[in-house]
């Protein structure tokens, strides 16, 4: 009798203690992000916040083409259909641009929701604002890529009422998912951007942070976008008066540019993905298309640094900024900087600074061992002509061509896409439904949100 | 009190003898003949001594005698009663005439007890029984067990043993009383009681086909199997050692009940009990090892060292489990000694050896057919990239090679000579040299020995097994079991047990096999030859061409080659496992009726891997080649560290698992009886693991490249550049704790109804981070109605009939299912050296508990003789708040899908089990027959797509993360509805919006799920085994066979786009439509440029391609002859067996008429298929 009154009493004794017993952490590595260093981790995880940036729209663009042969053998029927602007089923059914878009859009939010529980006080100050100002700024930086790809070209006139992007901003997965205005899409844009930039740091220490020089370059990218240049160019200014280092290519050895970390030009980085079976921008696949490769002039350095030559005498583009290994560049260089900022200076008709700039910038890239002849232009015309060529030879594969086309058409240029394939004639004609890419037909369906008129 | 009865009857005796007189005169008519009697002694001063029944058997007297002699007096007063007499030293001995061949009764100089008032002067006695226990060749059975059984059939407290002679004797023994005598490993026997029993002749136990009392085993309690209420299935040693092998669930699939094992593709075969209750949780059923789940490697525990084991099937019976119950119990019982057992020693041996797996049994493109493939991709520039690439480094295959030379040759001459050499490789089939050189007959080993004893206090058990295995591809695995067990009972109430269990395990890597030798994008050439002609080994080329790999860095490089049939010597992998358990436990019974028990057990596991990719693998030699550089001064500098890369993996294992529990026994009266536990439980386990890796490893001293430089990034022949990361891994580390209550308890009333009732609840620290939703209470309700023993039932035939039936509520834990986002972090490097952080789980609000609700109902019945015994029982099951994979628009950005509560499902099966003798002399044939049905069906699912690509996957598409659709089975099988193919082009037709069409990109992404064709479920509908038994004098053969029926799989495709790329490509291919009229007999399409992924899809994932399951395989066959020492009297020991089993023997029965085993078949391209084995063994008892 007595051990059971033993038993009873290390029951009663047990009991009381086991709510401590029971909360041991399962796991030591596992925490819940509630602090402002758990926040950081999460910012730091590079290959989502950095890597897996939307690349869909450069596919779909004209800075390469593919053989027949290469087409013929593409292994699975959707990257035919991106290449032919098909407007559905251009998603591989396991993964795509979307969904990594969303994955690192949710991290920038969960950042900012669990900013919002931690206090900000005098100790902490300085490094719960670096967290906003990178988590806004990342926000900021997938929310352009995607609006340039799922959405149609700003234009102040339909803003308002042309399809844009979803903005979630909620960590429950459970609330449904609505697309807002383009307007709207472009408003949350720089309000992120412009609350972010006096939250950054100037200097960063690493490419993988971003810091307010690329914040800068970010909005100024927006504007430009948004076809708002005199914004643009202020911004692109402001970019440049913290920072106007360029990576001289007389210094790159053994034809091959530095790793990123050690590439001074790099302000953000960001890759763009390489698709799941990564077929279309492989070296061995893509080729450039010769009437860009003519444009390089033979000193020019980036003839020698971006293009190998192929068997049969074409070329395929392979300068990528990604520090040697194979994934393609999509983040925030300076020379976007100089570049929008001469682009800009043109279109307000500032010729003289605008062709200055863009000299500032080309005196990095040709061969220093002969003189370098600084470019002109006589008109405002000539000027924006060359600025504009100069920009698409320099921001070759960086995901920029896709929304500069929707824009220059926006402007009247015209730009008409073809692709030609055994014989057969593709075209997409300036401002098609098709400039903004469908939607994978899953979320449509899932979401109930509405599609993409192709 | 019996003392002193005893000296008063002592002493009577005695003074009556003194009385003396010789001549007897008596007359009378029906006389009583106690009276009769009476007289005489009064007469005659003789004493007279009954035993009990001749006092009920005596007939009246009539007689009229004068002064006669006593003797003669006698014979005529006993001249027609059914008695016997005799006469000594004054007094007169009756007893009833035996049957036959009475001698005389051994008469108690003592009187005995006495139970009937005998006459004034008359002595009641008891006789002594006397006998001997002998075995069949008349050796005394030393220390076998006498008892004494009353006329209630219950065992009393009298007893005794047989001595070093086999006799035996026993006082007081009343003679409406039986004997029982037993002895371990010998036939019980219970017999009438007569005082000389003589020579009691105890027969071996055969090696199976005798009934044993069958106790189930809860971890928890012993229940006898005909009070439990809830379903359990027994296997006992003898049906579980009908198979030979290493470990102990790959048993169960041929002798379970209930049991089926789910080998749909996406993961390892899991063991299913009465199918799904979980669709996203483990599905694994709790593996228990005697009290205790066992926490390690379940293959570390020897076959050989089990007793029985018992499957808890339903909610009632799993319930004592609480949350891990979910999914049914198996529990392992080991053997143990036993007390009062002499010592018996076993030793078992066998040898298995197993055939080379039959490769042409897979499926393959034949080389005449590839090597035409290939042609015609050739000239349609499929490969023109890969050639044009500068440089070409991409591996084209030798007949592509040939092509290309081909078209450079300028001479008519030269091109026959080529067309000539690509025309040999259509000869030549991989199979050919892999089946000769690479793969070779299985050897296993397996020596057990084990030894038991006991005397009265103390009981032990020792064994000690080692299993030595080396398999097809000569990859090593042994293993070393050590036990010792031990029991001991100080004081007649108290019962301290004690065990150690010691598991050294080591594996070693064995050869690459068929689709493991690969050269081109994880595939190879069907026409790849692994030697030359003369014998000697090959190197191939892999991934490279060798016109890039023989010029590069100008030749310098080491060799670029793969050794198909030596590479694994190089490239090794080894795993060491040490595990001990030990068990301590006490028994301490308080007042007879409960009982205290408290138990212990601890486990450490370790277990370390360690690989190395030695310099000479081909691993090495291309990582080391692919990050060299060649120097101004033309050699070689090295920028991945020349040498091999040698890692390590350590985990380390540990639990901690105390119980307290009261046993209450308690009878009320004859009527009512209440058997009950309660208790509680803490559990502790934590893992550890670290990791760590050289690079620059010299295997042979020792040495590796300790200045590495891992920031650094080495450039790489094909541009681009790579770090090479510390091998070290950060430790870690999980601790679990789970803290349990139960309760069980069951009240009989008249040992006809049972009521029982078991609860449980638990609490662990792995729900989140919070303790939110813990102590989640399980309980279950059962009713048993013993038919058999009401007063009005009078089947005689059927001596055994219950009924009874449960109710109850399990659940199940999902530990990484948390409703708060958490996350992890990472030391790997980042640009600023701290750690960063991933996100486990997402926050979830509407995240529940899964609940499993189950009904069953059975009966079990037994026929007289237990010719035919078994049960029949149904189920019904209800999982609510399942998780379930739920699509998710992802725009919410944790992921295309996400595991939620989704789902409710419902299920119902009937087990039945049956067990018969049908032949028993002198032929034995006894049969076993385990026939279980189960389907389920999806209520309700939530948040699913209706796009029918979703629901397609090979096996059943819950396995791989697809929705169900309501309505259906848990694991469906779907397929595109199939239109032929289409007789101009040989394309493939499916359906578009009802109509035919070839469109299959739209096929594809706009077909309803409600436009697919619902073929049935993946999983076998029902589903079983039968193994029979035969036994001729000492020859027994057992024939195990299991069937499983009423299901779908969906057979391995032909695409022509993964052929392309990968060489890879079933016989089917070979099937294709050529021409126009193909269609009428194929279903395989046209080969067609360009290659088109949705067109594979569609034939792939079409009705075409969907076969039915339904299969019976012949799993064994055992043939074993016993030598018993009652035949061979010159056996030095007591029984001796020697078998011979044949294993794995095929599918004897299959619906689908294509050439491909259901269960093998796992959608997974080059399933090598497995052989035969047969095993020779000897098992010896002493």
């Amino acid at each position: 009798m007595k051990l059971i009154i033993y038993l009873l009493f290390a029951s009663v004794v047990l009991l009381s203690s086991c709510e401590e017993f029971l909360l041991e952490k399962s796991d030591k590595r596992l925490v819940t992000p509630t602090r402002l260093k758990d926040l950081q981790g999460l910012i730091d995880h590079s290959t989502i916040m950095n890597g897996r940036v939307a690349a869909i729209g450069e596919r779909s663009a004209d800075n390469y083409y593919l053989e027949d042969a290469t087409y013929d053998a593409l292994s699975a029927g959707y990257m035919r259909n991106i290449y032919t602007w098909k407007g559905a089923d251009i998603y591989s059914l396991d993964e795509n641009d979307w969904l990594y878009t969303y994955q690192t859009l949710y991290r920038a939010n969960l950042v900012l929701l669990r900013l919002d529980d931690i206090p900000r006080t005098t100790d902490n100050a300085k490094e719960w604002d670096h967290i906003r100002g990178q988590a806004l700024a990342i926000r900021a930086f997938r929310y352009l890529s995607a609006a340039g790809i799922w959405a149609k070209a700003y234009d102040a006139a339909t803003a308002e009422t042309d399809l844009g992007i979803p903005l979630r901003q909620t960590e429950d997965f459970n609330e449904p998912s609505v697309r807002v205005s383009v307007g709207e899409t472009y408003r949350q844009i720089i309000n992120s951007l412009t609350e972010a930039i006096p939250l950054l740091p100037i200097g960063t220490r690493g490419y993988t942070r971003i810091g307010r020089p690329a914040a800068y370059i970010l909005l100024a990218r927006t504007h430009l976008f948004m076809r708002e240049y005199e914004k643009a160019e202020r911004y692109a200014d402001s970019a440049l008066q913290l920072t106007r280092t360029l990576l001289d290519y007389n210094n790159v050895t053994e034809d091959k540019f530095p790793s990123a970390q050690n590439n001074p030009e790099i302000l953000f980085w960001g890759g763009g993905r390489y698709d799941y079976n990564g077929e279309i921008f492989q070296v061995s696949m893509q080729r450039i298309d010769s009437t860009i490769y003519q444009t390089f002039e033979a000193h020019d350095l980036r003839k020698r640094l971006f293009f190998m030559e192929n068997t049969d005498g074409s070329h395929s583009f392979q300068g990528h900024y990604s520090g040697g290994n194979s994934s393609t560049f999509f983040g925030v260089a300076n020379s976007e900087a100089y570049l929008i900022q001469a682009e800009c200076r043109a279109r307000a008709g500032k010729v003289v600074e605008a062709m200055q700039t863009l000299n500032e910038l080309l005196a990095n890239r040709y061969d220093n061992t002969l003189p370098f002849q600084p470019l002109t232009a006589t008109s405002q015309a000539e000027a924006l002509e060359t600025i504009l060529l100069e920009r698409r030879k320099e921001l070759l594969f960086r995901g920029l061509r896709w929304p500069d086309i929707k824009r220059l058409n926006k402007e009247g240029a015209n730009i008409v896409l073809t692709r030609v394939i055994d014989g057969q004639t593709y075209t997409l004609p300036p401002n098609d439904n098709r400039y903004a890419l469908p939607i994978p037909e899953d979320i449509i369906e899932l979401s109930g949100m509405p599609q993409n008129p192709q | 009190m019996r003392i002193a009865t005893f000296f008063m009857v002592w002493g009577l005796l005695q003074v009556s003898a003194k009385t003396s007189a010789q001549l007897i005169s008596l007359s009378g008519k029906n006389l009583p003949l106690m009276d009769v009697l009476k007289e005489i002694r009064q007469q005659s001063g003789y004493d007279f001594i009954f035993a009990a029944s001749a006092l009920e058997h005596a007939r009246p007297v009539s007689m009229d005698i004068r002064e006669l002699p006593l003797k003669e007096a006698l014979r005529q007063v006993f001249a027609h009663q059914p008695l016997s007499y005799d006469i000594t030293d004054r007094s007169v001995t009756v007893w009833m005439n035996a049957e036959t061949g009475a001698s005389r009764p051994d008469v108690a100089r003592r009187a005995p007890g006495v139970k009937k008032t005998p006459p004034e002067g008359m002595v009641l006695a008891y006789p002594i029984v006397r006998g001997r226990v002998v075995d069949s060749v008349g050796q005394p059975l030393v220390g076998a067990s006498v008892r004494v059984i009353n006329v209630q059939g219950k065992r009393t407290t009298l007893q005794t043993k047989a001595d070093r002679d086999g006799y035996f004797e026993l006082r007081n023994v009343p003679d409406d009383a039986r004997l029982e005598i037993t002895f371990v490993g010998y036939i019980k026997q219970e017999l009438k009681t007569k005082p000389d029993m003589g020579a009691i002749t105890l027969k071996l136990v055969p090696s199976a086909l005798e009934e044993v009392e069958v106790v189930v085993s809860t971890g928890y309690q012993q229940l006898p199997k005909e009070r439990a209420t809830g379903s359990f299935s027994y296997i006992d040693n003898k049906t579980f050692n009908q198979q030979v092998g290493t470990t102990i669930l790959e048993r169960l699939e041929a002798v379970g009940n209930g049991i089926v094992v789910d080998r749909t593709y996406g993961s390892d075969p899991v063991i299913m009990v009465r199918g799904l209750s979980t669709i996203e949780g483990p599905r694994e059923p709790l593996v228990v090892v005697d009290n205790f789940p066992y926490e390690g490697d379940i293959n570390n525990i020897n076959p050989n060292d089990v007793e029985s084991i018992t499957i808890l099937k339903d909610a009632a019976a799993a319930s004592i489990w609480g949350a891990r119950a979910g999914n049914g119990v198996i529990i392992i019982v080991t053997k143990k000694g036993n007390y009062d057992q002499p010592l018996s020693i076993n030793l078992n041996a066998n040898i298995t050896v197993g055939a080379k797996p039959d490769l042409y049994k897979t499926s393959q493109v034949s080389s005449a057919g590839f090597v035409e493939y290939e042609k015609y991709l050739y000239g349609m520039g499929y490969y023109d990239s890969k050639i044009n690439r500068n440089p070409s480094v991409d591996i084209l295959s030798p007949v592509v090679e040939l092509l290309l030379l081909r078209d450079k040759a300028t001479t008519a001459g030269d091109k026959a000579i080529i067309d000539q050499q690509i025309e040999s490789y259509k000869q030549i089939d991989i199979r050919d040299d892999m089946m000769k050189y690479l793969y070779h007959n299985m050897v296993n080993q397996q020596y057990a020995l084990s030894m038991r004893g006991g005397n009265g206090n103390f009981a032990w058990n020792a064994s000690a097994n080692y299993d030595a295995n080396k398999d097809r591809l000569q990859e090593k695995y042994n293993r070393i079991n050590l036990q010792y067990r031990q029991s001991f009972r100080p004081l007649p109430n108290l019962d301290i047990q004690s065990s150690i269990y010691f598991t050294q395990s080591n594996s070693k890597n064995g050869g690459e096999g068929y689709g493991e030798v690969t050269t081109i994008n994880n595939g190879f050439f069907p026409y790849m030859r692994l030697v030359d002609d003369q014998g000697k080994e090959l190197g191939l080329d892999r991934n490279y061409r060798s016109a890039w790999t023989d010029t590069v860095l100008r030749g310098q490089t080491l060799d670029w080659k793969y050794y198909p049939l030596s590479d694994w010597k190089h490239k090794t992998r080894k795993l060491t496992s040490n595990d001990i358990l030990i068990n301590t436990g006490i028994n301490y019974t308080i007042i007879p009726s409960l009982s205290l028990d408290v138990k212990y057990q601890y486990e450490k596991q370790l277990q370390e891997t360690v690989s190395l990719e030695g310099v000479d693998s081909w691993m090495a030699r291309y990582t080391i080649n692919m990050w060299s550089q060649l120097k101004p001064d033309g050699t070689i500098q090295y920028g991945y560290p020349y040498g091999g890369k040698y890692q390590f993996t350590n985990a380390d294992l540990s639990s901690h698992q105390f119980r307290g529990q009261v046993n209450l026994n308690q009878h009320v009266g004859d009527d009512h009886e209440i058997v009950a536990i309660a208790g509680g439980e803490i559990r502790m386990l934590n893992n550890k693991s670290n990791g760590g890796g050289l690079y620059g490893f010299d295997e042979e001293l020792l040495t590796f490249n300790s200045n590495f430089d891992h920031t650094e990034r080495y450039p790489s022949l094909l541009g681009g550049s790579s770090q090479f990361s510390n091998l070290s891994s950060a430790p870690r580390h999980t601790t679990t704790h789970f803290v349990s209550m139960f309760g069980n308890a069951a009240y009989s009333y008249r040992k006809r109804y049972t009521v029982s009732l078991s609860a449980r609840t638990d609490a662990s620290n792995l729900f989140g981070l919070k303790t939110n939703d813990q102590w989640n209470p399980l309980y279950s309700l059962g009713v048993s109605w013993n038919i058999a023993n009401e007063d009005f039932y009078r089947l005689s035939f059927l001596p055994n009939l219950r009924l009874r039936t449960t109710y109850g509520i399990s659940g199940n834990i999902n530990p990484a299912m948390t409703a708060v986002t958490t996350m992890q972090y990472n030391s790997g490097s980042t640009t600023f050296g701290t750690p960063y952080g991933m996100l486990q789980n997402y926050y979830n609000p509407e995240l529940r508990w899964e609940t499993a609700k189950q009904f069953n109902i059975g009966v079990d019945f037994g026929a007289r003789n237990q010719r035919l015994q078994g049960s029949f029982e149904y189920f019904y099951k209800r999982g609510t708040d399942l998780f379930g994979n739920a699509l998710l628009d992802y725009t919410a950005g944790v992921g295309k899908s996400i595991t939620k509560n989704v789902s409710s499902m419902k299920g119902n099966g009937l087990d039945v089990e049956l067990n018969a003798r049908i032949i028993e002399v002198p032929f034995k044939w006894q049969s076993r027959l385990n026939y279980s049905t189960y389907r389920d069906e999806i209520v309700d699912y939530l948040l699913s797509r209706t796009t029918g690509s979703s629901y397609i996957a090979y096996g059943g598409g819950i396995r791989q993360g697809k929705p169900a659709r309501k309505g259906n089975p848990v694991n469906s099988v779907f397929s595109y509805r199939w239109g032929g193919l289409d007789p101009e082009t040989g394309d493939p037709i499916g359906y578009l919006n009802g109509e035919k069409s070839t469109d299959h990109a739209a096929i594809r992404t706009t077909t309803t799920v409600d436009e697919l064709v619902y073929h049935g479920s993946s999983i076998p509908t029902h589903f079983g085994n039968w193994t029979n038994s035969f036994g001729y004098k000492a020859f027994e053969l057992h024939v195990g066979v299991s069937f499983k029926l009423g299901y779908y799989f969906r057979r391995e495709p032909i695409s022509f786009e993964q052929l392309a790329r990968q060489g890879i490509g079933t016989g089917d291919f070979d099937l294709r439509w050529q021409k126009p009229g193909d269609e009428q007999w194929t279903d395989v399409p046209s080969i067609r440029y360009p290659l088109d992924s949705s067109r594979d899809y569609l034939y792939e994932f079409s009705e075409a391609l969907v076969e039915k399951g339904d299969h019976v395989r012949l799993q064994y066959i055992r043939l074993n002859y016993t030598f018993q020492k009652d035949q061979f009297r010159l056996l030095p020991f007591r029984m001796a067996q020697v078998y011979v089993n044949a294993n794995n023997l095929g599918v004897l029965w299959k619906a689908t008429k294509k050439g491909v085993d259901p269960d093998l078949m796992m959608g997974t391209t080059h399933s090598v298929p497995g052989s035969y084995s047969v095993s020779v063994g000897l098992n010896i008892n002493f």
